[in-house]
């Protein structure tokens, strides 16, 4: 089924007619000369939606509905197989790998379900990461980072190195990397997936609270993280079973 | 948000790469790195060490405490005494040591003539052919052929400073197999014979062995030269084949390339100073060993490395997802394999440092107090720049897989 996308002024991310087919054994160089038909899996099939400024999307289905494909795609992580994304006005399908990194760097905030912190950096610099690839100054950074920290609640753990930090409070240090770069989108995977109840609604709460200005999409099979969206996209076999 | 400067970007990563190698080794996080660092180690420790042997080699510190005795032969391709009997020979051979013993380096020079020449026993009524040498003796006995002239009178009474009207001393020493020969002992009167039958009587002063390396078992009889001269007829022109310039001082040798012209300077022996086998040796060990580092450390750094950033994929994935390119990650994994080989190559310096001073005090203990090895200031550099090399080879693997890495491959999983 392909939901019909609402677009408007104030969409931000929209996508149309999203397929992503995966070719089994298709990496190695030797299937590439095979030119034996190889079985494919269909991980989305010719999903559509929009996201406005200031709306939070959630993406719920169980594991395997293509909840993580989607949210890869709209981040430029991976290539579709067809369909189109576009985010902040830029084709993303249209881009190089390069162009895709970029368009990341400039207007994506992306929070994963396991952190992903650098464990050779304190809080502080692994908030301030791609501050670096912008060539942002050390005191630039510095000053950027800590103020972040003191919005997620962690101004006084900046010098804490990731193994000091309790997981709420490294999806925290998360959440404020992907919003350093004052992104236009933020992508949420499972964010609270690692957290226990109380701290993952406080995470929740700070995904929420960041859509002011701009646009969210979360992707959970945590009803209490559902509940927060505007609407929830509900997946199922790669497909939106219901726009709510 | 306004773009920043490129170069803030490129220290930034580099701060980046430094960081996570350094933690990666300071913290344990890692086995693989402290084992990369290792290696490099002694790859850098063992080429230091080498290196610093190829320095002693070449600037003679190695027997600089011992004698380090020069010869002068004419350039005809003859460079030890048994094939030097013949061919081309240096006139004018007493003056000419008397100015090279002129300068204070030199302790001693004497020109040596080499004739094989008739000796009889006329008591025991045997002769033979023997390899007569004729030097000028000094104070201080020395050994030619492997003889020594400690029996024989110091200087060249018969020369009388060209006219070859002085008394001749009449000694001769021999070696102990033309002792066997001539069946001659201390105090044995021999007669020494030439083609045209001049002879002359010589008293045995000594039998010693003759071991010296290049004439094996051949007799040698050791004359005062003039004496030899006058019985060959070589006075004419002051004949020798050779000049020995004692001294123990390797700085003379340049002056000794000087003296005459179409001549070699060759060492007497000691592979410190065997320049028979060329000035370059020093040079190719040098290059053997850093080739030899660069090959192997490159090897296991890249071994280990590959497997420490194919291992840590997430964070080149979250990199990636941040909003890194390529180039950026490519650059962090490349200063991570830099700051390896760095630690690795400040580690080698004091490796092989000790490796100096190890193989001195080992030298020392088995062969004397020569220092066969130098360490030099140079070599902290050196050995700091073959890291880097190391580093730099290594890099091409890592930063490889680092360019393969795709986020998406990492992060589903």
């Amino acid at each position: 089924m392909e939901t019909e996308t609402r677009s408007n002024d104030e969409t931000l991310l929209s996508c149309r007619s999203l397929t992503r087919e995966y070719t089994r054994g298709a990496d190695g160089w030797l299937s590439r000369v095979r030119s034996t038909d190889r079985p494919s899996v269909t991980a989305l099939d010719g999903v559509s939606l929009a996201v406005d400024r200031g709306e939070v999307v959630g993406i719920a289905g169980p594991s395997g509905s293509g909840k993580s494909t989607l949210l890869h795609l709209l981040a430029g992580l991976d290539e579709p197989s067809d369909g189109t994304i576009e985010l902040a006005g830029t084709d993303v399908t249209a881009l190089s790998g390069r162009g895709r990194t970029r368009l990341r760097l400039d207007h994506v905030g992306v929070v994963f379900q396991r952190f992903y912190l650098l464990p050779s950096l304190s809080a502080r610099g692994n908030v301030a990461v791609p501050l670096i690839q912008r060539g942002r100054s050390k005191r630039a950074r510095r000053d950027r980072a800590e103020s972040l920290l003191e919005t997620v609640g962690l101004g006084d753990r900046a010098a804490h190195s990731p193994d000091e930090l309790s997981g709420g409070e490294q999806q925290r240090v998360a959440i404020a990397r992907a919003l350093v770069t004052d992104p236009d989108v933020v992508l949420a995977d499972e964010p609270t997936g690692e957290l226990d109840s109380a701290t993952g609604e406080r995470v929740l709460e700070l995904l929420t609270e960041v859509a002011d200005d701009r646009a969210v999409v979360l992707a959970s099979h945590d009803d209490r993280a559902l509940r927060r969206a505007d609407r929830v996209l509900h997946l199922r076999d790669g497909q939106i079973i219901d726009d709510g | 948000m306004a773009e920043g400067s490129r170069l803030r970007r490129v220290v930034g990563l580099v701060g980046v790469g430094a960081r996570s190698a350094v933690a990666r080794l300071v913290g344990g996080r890692s086995r693989r790195v402290l084992v990369t660092v290792v290696g490099v180690a002694v790859a850098v420790g063992f080429t230091l060490a080498v290196t610093g042997v190829a320095l002693g080699l070449a600037s003679g510190a190695t027997v600089g405490g011992e004698d380090v005795d020069y010869w002068i032969v004419p350039d005809d391709g003859s460079s030890t005494m048994t094939v030097a009997s013949d061919g081309l020979r240096l006139g004018d051979s007493h003056a000419t040591a008397l100015s090279i013993a002129d300068d204070s380096r030199v302790d001693h020079a004497s020109p040596v003539l080499l004739e094989f020449v008739g000796l009889e026993n006329p008591s025991a009524g045997v002769g033979e052919y023997v390899l007569v040498v004729g030097v000028v003796p000094s104070d201080e006995p020395f050994e030619v052929a492997g003889v020594s002239t400690g029996e024989l009178t110091a200087g060249d009474p018969r020369y009388a400073n060209g006219n070859y009207g002085g008394d001749p001393t009449n000694e001769v020493v021999l070696s102990e197999s033309a002792a066997g020969l001539l069946n001659a002992s201390e105090g044995t009167d021999l007669r020494l014979r030439t083609r045209d039958v001049r002879t002359q009587r010589v008293a045995v002063e000594d039998v010693d062995g003759a071991s010296s390396a290049g004439v094996g078992s051949v007799p040698i009889a050791v004359v005062h030269l003039a004496e030899l001269q006058s019985v060959t007829g070589t006075t004419e022109g002051d004949h020798a084949n050779q000049i020995l310039v004692i001294t123990n001082d390797p700085s003379v040798r340049g002056d000794l390339e000087g003296v005459y012209p179409e001549t070699n300077v060759i060492a007497r022996d000691g592979v410190g100073l065997d320049r028979s086998v060329g000035d370059e040796l020093p040079l190719a060990v040098v290059v053997a060993a850093f080739v030899t580092a660069v090959g192997v450390g490159a090897l296991t750094v890249a071994t280990m490395m590959g497997l420490e950033v194919t291992n840590d994929r997430r964070r080149l994935a979250l990199l990636a997802a941040v909003g890194y390119t390529r180039r950026s990650r490519a650059l962090v994994v490349l200063v991570e394999v830099l700051t390896v080989a760095l630690l690795g190559g400040l580690l080698g310096v004091c490796l092989g440092a000790a490796g100096i001073e190890g193989t001195n005090r080992i030298a020392a203990s088995v062969v004397g107090d020569a220092p066969p090895a130098r360490f030099s200031p140079v070599l902290v550099p050196y050995g700091i720049g073959l890291a880097i090399v190391i580093g730099v080879v290594a890099s091409l693997y890592p930063v490889y897989l680092s360019y393969r890495t795709r986020p998406m491959e990492v992060i589903t999983r």
